[in-house]
């Protein structure tokens, strides 16, 4: 027993020292550079930060900005709506601050105040006249970031596509998330999610590993026993564990309530939930929407809680939203 | 740095004993050289264990052991920890006993995503309270990923195509305070550990950040 651990570790040492052990730390080797890293990486400069940024048809016309989920996710499981842009919208993807290919920050500097400000920022870097219409698509947590957007200026949307946001006041996202994590003591994808925790830590200016482990997590979400209903894995560029723990510490001790001033806002919203997210369901969807006046709830049948990303949700999707825009623009 | 590291995962393993296993040091020298140990618990998973262990009589007793634990889930060997050390009782004060473990672990955890197998070693403190049937205890250990080796999945290789397979150093390090418990009847010890786990940079904690492990011990 005791030779073969010798010659066990023998053959991983000569294979470290021929291979050259790798630093989790180097940036392009666990997860991809940023914008800041490799130059080639489509970026804009808004808001003191630098963003991953692309923009796809006519910038003249009405323009629809695309908001990730996470927070800390990126736009890649969204690229659907870039067909948006051969039906007359002029279709803006970002990265938000700290998620995705977007430079890394520190933890203490992410704010909702600055995601809005970033979110402000992107608009006016994109848009091409005072009088050009805004509409927000908003997945998840992108659906969120657009209500408290829409909350704290009500006038400047043209209109709004919401796909289960876990909700606007903390009680009800804090709920949410709970039912997206039940799983089986005994589970696979229980262990899964939380026995890597002994083989990689990282302190916070670590991101790239603290991404990678992020970004492993995501293998529960596509699991087939997740509550989510995804039809797999989404794929994603990079994770960014920071700016997501950063805003869950921020909810926690805030507490926020984004639909003090939603009643400002008389347009009709198109708010969407998925047939198979077992935590979302008609009636939470009933419950979350109604903190808008006016609101137009669809079912999307054959999805999961990332509706837009696989072919059957997106299918099932893309019209109700081509229908919802064409009336507004 | 790197060479250190390499060496100790090299020259480290094979030579350390024993295992952070719980034993009450009272009746380690009744005679019986053999335990065998049960446990279940949480510990970064739902998880089962068995340990063996043999103990080695001498000025300082020592307690050579080996363990193999693997969480629950479908996939039967797809993730496990395994261990090789050794425990040492260093001083006794009436009822009190200190004792120090060092010892080598190799673990594996594999989901969709990838596959991580990492070399590491573990070093703990116990001090505790020991009677002949009963022991109460309090553990500080300190456990480090040394090297990693990271595969990515095809999935993941689909997802990010130019991410780099090979060994990574050193990829973790956590901390453990833990209470340790136990009754003995015989030659049997029923024991229950439980603690807080943090990891080294006091900072971050793991998903669910504390420890609990009920076992049995039976010595022969």
């Amino acid at each position: 027993m005791k030779h073969l651990l010798i010659f066990l570790c023998c053959l991983s040492a000569i294979q470290l020292s021929c291979e050259g052990p790798l630093n989790a730390d180097e940036p392009g080797l666990l997860v991809p550079k940023t914008v800041d890293q490799d130059a080639l990486l489509p970026s804009i400069r808004a808001n003191n930060t630098q963003l991953h940024s692309e923009a796809f048809g006519d910038p003249t016309q009405p323009m629809l900005v695309v908001l990730h989920g996470g927070p800390g996710l990126d736009y890649r499981p969204l690229l659907n709506c870039k067909s948006f842009a051969t039906e007359g919208y002029y279709v803006v993807f970002y990265d938000q601050r700290g998620s995705g290919l977007s430079r890394r920050e520190s933890k203490s500097s992410y704010t909702t105040e600055i995601m809005l400000d970033d979110l402000e920022a992107v608009i006016s870097y994109y848009r091409s006249s005072p009088n050009q219409k805004i509409f927000l698509l908003g997945q998840s947590w992108g659906a969120i970031l657009a209500t408290a957007y829409i909350n704290q200026h009500p006038d400047a949307i043209n209109g709004v596509i919401l796909a289960e946001p876990g909700g606007f006041i903390w009680n009800d996202i804090k709920d949410y998330m709970a039912r997206t994590r039940k799983y089986d003591l005994q589970s696979e994808t229980l262990n899964d999610a939380t026995y890597m925790d002994q083989f990689i830590t990282a302190k916070e200016s670590e991101q790239e590993k603290l991404d990678y482990k992020f970004g492993l997590l995501a293998s529960s979400e596509g699991a087939s026993d997740s509550p989510l209903g995804d039809e797999g894995h989404i794929p994603f560029w990079r994770m960014g564990a920071l700016v997501n723990q950063a805003m869950y510490d921020l909810g926690k001790r805030e507490q926020p309530d984004w639909t003090k001033n939603l009643s400002a806002f008389k347009t009709k919203v198109l708010f969407v939930y998925s047939e198979h997210n077992k935590a979302y369901g008609a009636a939470y969807a009933e419950h979350v929407s109604s903190a808008y006046p006016n609101v137009e709830l669809k079912r999307i049948d054959e999805a999961g809680h990332h509706v837009m990303t696989f072919p059957a949700g997106w299918n099932n999707f893309k019209p109700f939203a081509l229908q919802y825009l064409n009336e507004l623009r | 740095m790197k060479t250190l590291i390499i060496f100790c995962t090299t020259i480290l393993l094979p030579l350390t004993g024993v295992f952070a296993q719980t034993l009450n040091w009272h009746n380690i020298d009744g005679g019986k050289k053999n335990v065998v140990s049960v446990n279940a618990g949480w510990d970064y998973a739902n998880t089962i264990g068995l340990a063996y262990t043999r103990v080695v009589m001498t000025k300082m007793p020592i307690a050579l052991s080996g363990q193999f634990s693997k969480p629950a889930g479908n996939d039967l060997l797809d993730d496990f920890k395994s261990k090789l050390g050794g425990q040492i009782r260093l001083m006794t004060a009436g009822n009190f006993a200190v004792a120090a473990s060092v010892y080598g672990n190799y673990r594996q955890y594999q989901s969709s995503m990838a596959k991580l197998q990492s070399f590491g070693c573990e070093l703990t403190a116990i001090g505790g309270y020991y009677r002949a049937h009963w022991f109460l205890a309090m553990e500080f250990g300190f456990d480090k990923a040394i090297a990693t080796r990271i595969r990515g999945s095809d999935w993941m290789k689909q997802n990010f195509p130019s991410s780099k397979d090979g060994w990574y150093v050193p990829t973790a390090g956590n901390f453990l305070f833990a209470l340790q418990a136990g009754g003995s009847i015989k030659n049997v010890d029923l024991f229950l550990r439980a603690g807080q786990v943090t990891d080294q940079n006091f900072k971050s904690s793991a998903q669910v950040p504390f420890m609990a492990q009920v076992g049995v011990n039976v010595k022969f």
